[in-house]
């Protein structure tokens, strides 16, 4: 990004960030003294909810307003064939961030994976266009490499059109966007075009993930009774089950379940003892 | 001294009960895994049913069958149960039945005109099994489907659904959690807001 730019990215950043405390004055929810309802608000983990709901509804907005009128229009106009390239090549992309998180996690054959991926699709695969070789994807972030390394997920956090999070996994956004070789090249060689590519890549992936998502998250909408709580869970869900990448063998304790007050057994163990 | 016979029978018993002791534990194995090939094939039939209400029937059948709904309802309600009078939990596990079929028909509709297959059984605990499975789309990855399935002193029931590693109970328990405390942590709440999207369809 451009120093104007990315000025002007600092602004955006910054009026957020006080618009945020401004609304989160006052938007604390507070934590109940009955112990019942005690177990249920720590069990949500979401002591910013208030806030987090309002900037669920103003991202709601911005969906039903932008995000899914290009996303159906892209959906409607572009072929799958065409939807299918563009896909793999923004997949292509982010290899190398996937292949320093393997690193950073010591997984070294998924290491392997990304790089042989990435430089045989990059070439024979004419830009990442055709998937020529046909090993699993091993995709990471640095959200789930701070996992691994044991740091906790802290409270949950609607994050203004980026969507649900929670700090572990803001700071991985971070992390990710630094450690980038195309973000990297672009502020070191300041070269427009590769600003140029590097939004396009973000646009990309921004439309060709709602698109992908159209069915099913109207299919939530319309059959939840709390959306805001049901896409909180979802998130949390999804994510542990990124950072085990998807073992059974590493599968989360599942909860006892009895109808019998006594039989309730303790909660699961956190996560990061699972992984470590 | 031991008499003979008796050296004879506890041999005997040994026997029986070393050949026996792998076959139980195998045969739950498959019980579990029989239970989700013969749902899973039903269910699929369902879908192809062109009538909501007739794919509605269909489904509360096989939940009735296959699914432990007391127990399951009973973990989406969390530590809120205990507070249930006993005429508020039969009302609530009616509702919550309903709540599934309603739910569920609707959103198993995103699998319809897949197949799926069973990649393998894993045992989790004294009496528990997960049976993995896979939905498969031409063109795309297979979505990983598990099925928690608890043997009840020799009945399979399904407690819990996972799709890719996420877990059904789970979210409907945070939802549920979630409008009983908006709902200034009255269960109440939550039973009105079951009434009324029921009545709604």
């Amino acid at each position: 990004m451009s120093t104007m730019k990315g000025h002007r990215g600092a602004v955006i950043l910054r009026s957020l960030f006080v618009a945020a405390l401004v609304l989160g004055a006052g938007a604390c929810a507070t934590k109940p003294t009955d112990p019942v309802a005690l177990q249920a608000y720590q069990e949500a983990n979401d002591p910013l909810e208030p806030l987090n709901r309002q900037i669920f509804q103003f991202n709601r907005g911005l969906d039903f307003w932008i995000g899914k009128p290009i996303a159906t229009t892209y959906n409607d106009l572009v072929p799958d064939f065409g939807k299918d390239r563009i896909r793999n090549m923004v997949d292509n992309l982010r290899e190398p961030i996937n292949a320093i998180n393997n690193l950073f996690q010591g997984k070294w054959e998924r290491a392997w994976r990304n790089t042989q991926r990435f430089v045989a699709n990059s070439t024979f695969g004419l830009g990442g266009m055709f998937h020529v070789i046909d090993a699993e994807p091993a995709t990471e972030d640095f959200g789930q490499t701070l996992a691994v390394w044991g740091m906790d997920e802290g409270p949950f956090l609607m994050l203004p059109l980026m969507g649900p999070s929670n700090p572990r996994d803001t700071l991985g956004l971070v992390g990710d966007a630094v450690m980038d070789p195309f973000n990297i090249a672009a502020w070191v060689s300041g070269a427009k075009g590769l600003e140029v590519l590097g939004t396009s890549r973000f646009l990309a992936r921004g439309i060709d993930t709602r698109a992908r998502h159209l069915g099913s998250l109207d299919e939530i909408e319309r059959t939840s009774i709390d959306f805001y709580a049901t896409i909180r869970s979802l998130y949390r869900q999804n994510r542990n089950d990124e950072i085990l990448d998807g073992k059974p063998g590493a599968l989360i304790p599942l909860p006892e379940i009895s109808f019998e007050p006594m039989e309730e057994k303790p909660r699961p163990a956190p996560l990061s003892q699972l992984t470590r | 001294m031991p008499d003979r016979r008796s050296v004879l029978f506890a041999g005997s018993a040994a026997l029986l009960l070393g050949a026996g002791l792998p076959a139980t534990h195998l045969r739950a194995q498959d019980r579990a895994e029989a239970l989700i090939r013969e749902l899973g094939q039903e269910l699929l039939e369902m879908l192809r049913l062109s009538e909501r209400s007739e794919r509605e029937k269909r489904f509360r059948g096989l939940l009735l069958k296959g699914v432990d709904v007391e127990t399951l309802g009973g973990f989406v309600l969390g530590p809120h149960r205990r507070s249930l009078s006993p005429a508020q939990r039969g009302e609530y596990l009616k509702l919550f039945e309903d709540f599934l079929v309603q739910t569920y028909v609707s959103r198993l509709g995103l699998f319809s005109g897949q197949s799926f297959s069973i990649r393998g059984t894993q045992k989790l605990g004294e009496a528990e099994y997960l049976v993995q499975t896979h939905v498969e789309k031409p063109e795309s990855r297979p979505i990983r489907l598990d099925w928690r399935v608890r043997d009840r002193s020799g009945a399979y029931r399904i407690i819990d659904v996972m799709v890719e590693g996420i877990s059904m109970a789970v979210t409907q328990r945070e939802e549920f959690a979630s409008v009983i405390s908006n709902g200034g942590g009255r269960i109440e709440a939550l039973l009105d807001q079951l009434r009324m999207r029921i009545a709604a369809s």
